[in-house]
């Protein structure tokens, strides 16, 4: 089997194929992040798709001793900031607070990607596009502080802040559901 | 654990799929099929070109001027004539007045009060 090392060695000399394997192992990653932050599965299936002609145009320019995942999440992290601004601010669904409730109450849940988008909708409505992407990351993404910190081009205490936030938005909301 | 704690946790530990992941990597092969070739830009390396060569000339010039400025302060290069002649234009006595300030030798003193005067 390949290492990604050489899939990218392959896809700088303009291999198509090698591209094709870059797509397949790491488009879930990037539609997972978009999800999450635009709550809408067509709209993160674009930015999968934005992402990854991005990736091919400046191959060239990715620097090998940087993680591949760091670098593709950086440009999906500006795609998905630049599509927030676009956009009409996200609000939860009259639906969403039930999703939710049945996500609380049900500890062996399983969600589908509207499910996902409902949840995201209601826990991150108020935050900033920012503070957002920072939740998401390292909250929903499981991604360290350092990689965040790549991915965003914060530092660590704008990270830390940012996160703190958010998550202290988080916990009110969920209070004000009666859910703490 | 709090509540907000076990729903975070459990999000982290769940993602989400795509319906049909093939569908969207073909649609994305596809759409770089569709791309235009890269072209190379001719105006680029041009203009690095002509900056260089004008940076260079610059800095040639530059240092020409350096040399230049310099060669008249040192003693025995003056060419002038000391003592101005009688009936001697205005430009002719100002060059003698160059000359003598040229090969006048200077204490270190004088030296450091000139350095000095403006502060």
């Amino acid at each position: 089997m390949q290492t990604e090392t050489d899939i990218i060695i392959k896809c700088k000399s303009g291999n198509k194929e090698a591209f094709r394997e870059i797509v397949q192992r790491h488009q879930r990653l990037v539609f997972s992040l978009a999800l999450k932050m635009l709550c809408d599965e067509e709209e993160a299936k674009d930015i999968v798709q934005e992402t990854f002609i991005r990736v091919w145009q400046n191959i060239e320019d990715y620097d090998s001793k940087r993680p591949f995942v760091t670098w593709l999440y950086t440009i999906a992290s500006r795609l998905c900031l630049d599509r927030l601004k676009q956009m009409k601010r996200i609000l939860p669904l009259p639906t969403d607070e039930r999703v939710l409730q049945s996500f609380a109450s049900d500890s062996q849940k399983t969600l589908e990607n509207r499910e996902w988008a409902a949840i995201v909708r209601m826990l991150a409505e108020g935050l900033s596009p920012k503070q957002k992407l920072v939740f998401t990351l390292s909250q929903l993404e499981g991604l360290q502080s350092s990689e965040v910190e790549q991915i965003t081009g914060l530092d660590a205490k704008q990270v830390k802040s940012n996160l703190y936030v958010a998550r202290q938005t988080i916990r009110e909301r969920l209070k004000h559901l009666s859910y703490e | 654990m709090n509540k907000t704690d076990d729903i975070l946790e459990r999000l982290k530990g769940q993602q989400p799929s795509i319906d049909n992941p093939d569908e969207l990597t073909e649609q994305i092969m596809a759409k770089l099929d569709s791309l235009p070739a890269k072209k190379e830009s001719v105006l680029l390396p041009l203009v690095r070109t002509v900056l260089s060569l004008a940076a260079m000339w610059i800095i040639g010039f530059f240092i020409y001027l350096q040399f230049e400025g310099s060669a008249p302060l040192e003693a025995g290069n003056c060419m002038l004539s000391e003592v101005p002649r009688s009936g001697a234009t205005l430009r002719e006595v100002y060059k003698s007045r160059l000359c003598q300030e040229c090969k006048k030798t200077i204490s270190y003193t004088k030296i450091r009060s000139k350095l000095y005067e403006n502060k």
